[in-house]
């Protein structure tokens, strides 16, 4: 029989553990890193490197290698957030077919899915060489504030890899699960996930195998590399003021500093200062070398973070609003993401919860491990666990006027099904746009459209007098289909939202061909 | 018999009636239990009845089982939806949409603006408003509206949609002046 594992692809470094319904194992490489790096390189002839040799490559040729490809996947090219980070990646963003975001490197261009296949074929290659037997099945995480694209767009780079997808699981859910396994208390929990791109943050309830999500909100541009962004850019600014040289757009110089950057942010976790000394940075004007020298202390720190860590409590309160619980109720607070290991970070937390984190479980591990276990039960139908997850957004369809009538409000327990009706707008209308949504806003502009469908062959009559019932179901894979039924004669159409996605299957067919011989 | 075999009958049975189960008997409870018992109540289903745990053949129907089972609990966990319900249920109403939960007005609102207007006269201009809305001509939708509102000075529908033509209005690009027409 084939293994099913468990995978936190993350947006900076990725990890996969095993569950044998006994113990839990982290899967290391030969190197006996459990920690994989989410770096594709390409430009070693026709291949591709992934991982670690992948990061390697970074500094010297930062326009060839790829990391964060999570933050495009799912993306619209013209949201704001790919617009934002168009400005700080040294590789090209392009417009797909699909409205979609894609990845120009050295004139070719790249899928989000066929990159994030690449870091998921490498985890498989590595969790099959450690347990000697093929892996063909895997739980995959995302974040939970994932939109219905974004979980469609990692579906199919799992199928590009050649994964069968068991599940999509939340993160802060898996993180949750792995919790309970260890820990047999009834109580209500808050997990806060603070990884390389995203955080999110999700209330629970546990008693005795069973997760009820209870609430969960977040933000999927905001994480780690904020933090290292925020402090490049300081170091940016002190090279123009010492240097008198602006560097914003010399993109081998970028990515030294913001390597620097991020040792530095790691050494402050542990030590009052960081000495960051980065030797032949660039030329100056003059064509003279420049070495640049900086100290940074924890002060200057706390000054570029305090901005994103407030962004971030914000988000805990609303959730904890919306659990309908207050902040006494919660006993416990999980700590998730290799971020949370920055001090102010603890904190803030500390600070908001009134109570020590726990911090027994490895931050960065705990996801996987937690996905692994849900992988061992949906191949076993374990029946001592049941993880009850919620829809993160809103879901609704296009009324008159671009405003948004909600059908499935956001935090409902999955599986559900809901209904609304709906009348014709015109006079002898004979068929109806079902145009879906996902997201908060009242406004179709600002929510995430999912796709549409036409029912057609209604009766001309005059506005309002025909009725159609649209019902939204969401079954316990997280997948959505919209139906729409004309309530007087009957007749339905209905699509799944996954059919409308991005990627074709011969798209997806073709891509998992030369994602093979690139990897190969 | 095996756990199994036991769990695959009790799915096909309760397939076959569970449209017909009202909330209480979909959580296995009495309709003057205790609102404390509504949520043991649900885990023990949940733990018998969740899709993630049938047998793979039978994921459908589980599915199909289990969102009711959720919509129960939905509904009864709130002591207010649940007194609500229970009037329902004396009058042979066994589920129940969320919206119906929800005040009449708030409802005819959000789902069937075209039939807020009570009079003739307004409803020419409501009418001629909304399709004003459709077509993002939010400065005419404002006039259209607010002449509706001449003849029914109190229509709630009609002032939040002034609401909504207003803010619209005001944050859409100032595009090239579009001219208000009247037709009559």
């Amino acid at each position: 029989m084939s293994l099913a594992v468990g995978i936190d692809l993350g947006t900076s470094n990725s990890v996969v553990s095993y569950f044998d319904g006994d113990k839990v194992q982290t899967i290391a490489d030969k190197e006996g890193r459990t920690i994989h790096p989410s770096v594709v390189a390409y430009g070693y002839g026709n291949t591709t490197v992934v991982g670690y040799r992948a990061k390697q490559q970074m500094s010297y040729a930062p326009e060839n290698t790829i990391s964060s490809a999570k933050r495009l996947i799912g993306q619209h090219f013209d949201s704001p957030e790919i617009q934002r980070i168009r400005k700080l990646t040294s590789w090209g963003i392009v417009k797909g077919i699909h409205n979609d975001a894609r990845i120009r490197v050295q004139g070719q261009i790249y899928t989000p899915q066929e990159v994030s296949a690449h870091v998921l074929i490498h985890l498989k290659k590595t969790a099959e060489e450690a347990l000697h037997k093929p892996v063909n099945q895997a739980v995959i995480t995302v974040p939970a504030y994932f939109n219905d694209q974004q979980r469609q767009a990692t579906r199919d780079a799992a199928e590009i890899a050649g994964l069968e997808c068991l599940r999509i699981l939340n993160e802060p859910t898996a993180a949750a699960l792995a919790y309970g396994h260890q820990n047999k208390t009834t109580q209500h929990i808050a997990v806060f996930d603070l990884g390389g791109g995203t955080f999110d943050i999700s209330i629970l309830r546990i008693k005795d195998g069973f997760y009820e999500v209870l609430s969960t909100a977040g933000d999927t541009f905001l994480g780690g590399d904020d933090f290292d962004w925020a402090i490049t850019e300081e170091l940016i600014r002190q090279v123009k003021q010492h240097h008198g040289l602006d560097i914003s757009k010399r993109y081998v110089a970028q990515a030294k500093l913001r390597k620097a950057a991020e040792e530095a942010k790691i050494t402050l976790s542990t030590e009052p200062t960081a000495q960051l000394a980065i030797p032949s940075l660039t030329r100056n004007k003059n064509g003279e070398m420049i070495h640049f020298q900086h100290t940074l202390n924890r002060r200057d720190f706390r000054a570029l973070a305090t901005p994103l860590i407030d962004r971030c409590i914000e988000v805990v309160s609303k959730a904890i609003q919306e659990a309908q619980l207050s902040t006494l109720q919660v006993e416990n607070c999980l700590l998730v993401g290799g971020m949370t290991r920055t001090p102010l970070i603890r904190e803030a937390v500390e600070k908001f919860f009134g109570r020590t984190p726990i911090s027994s479980l490895n931050p960065d591990e705990v996801v996987s491990v937690g996905a692994a276990i849900q992988a061992y039960n949906l191949q076993h139908q374990n029946n001592e666990t049941v993880l009850l997850d919620v829809t993160p957004q809103s879901l609704g369809v296009a009324t008159q006027g671009g405003f948004i009538s909600t059908i499935i409000t956001k935090n409902t327990s999955i599986p559900v099904e809901q209904s609304q009706i709906f009348t014709t707008t015109r006079d002898n209308q004979t068929e109806v746009r079902i145009k879906v949504y996902q997201g908060e806003s009242g406004k179709t502009k600002e929510n995430t459209f999912l796709g549409d469908f036409v029912l057609k062959d209604i009766r001309p009559a005059l506005r309002g007098e025909i009725e159609v019932r649209v019902t939204f179901q969401i079954d316990a894979d997280g997948i959505l289909q919209v139906s729409a039924k004309n309530e007087e004669t009957g007749s339905a159409v209905s699509m799944y939202i996954e059919e409308a996605n991005k990627l074709s299957q011969s798209e997806k067919n073709n891509l998992k061909e030369t994602v093979y011989e690139e990897s190969s | 018999m095996s756990q199994e075999l036991r769990k695959t009958v009790r799915i096909n049975t309760l397939y076959e009636i569970v449209d017909d189960l009202d909330y209480y008997q979909l959580l296995k409870q009495k309709t003057n239990c205790k609102q404390s018992s509504i949520a043991p109540a649900f885990q023990l289903q949940s733990k018998a009845l969740h899709p993630d745990n049938a047998p793979s053949a039978l994921k459908d129907k589980a599915n199909y089982i289990f969102t009711a089972i959720n919509e129960a609990f939905r509904i009864l966990k709130e002591p207010q939806n649940r007194l609500e319900y229970d009037g329902l249920l004396k009058n042979g109403v066994i589920r129940v949409e969320d919206t119906a939960l929800r005040s009449g007005s708030e409802r005819s609102s959000a789902n069937d603006p075209s039939k807020a207007a009570q009079t003739e006269q307004s409803k020419k201009y409501w009418l001629m408003g909304l399709s004003d809305m459709d077509a993002e001509r939010y400065d005419s939708a404002v006039m259209n509206i607010k002449f509706a509102l001449q003849f029914e000075r109190e229509n709630e529908v009609f002032q939040e949609w002034l609401e909504k033509a207003q803010k619209a209005a005001q944050e859409a690009p100032k595009k090239e002046k579009n001219p208000f027409k009247i037709r009559l």
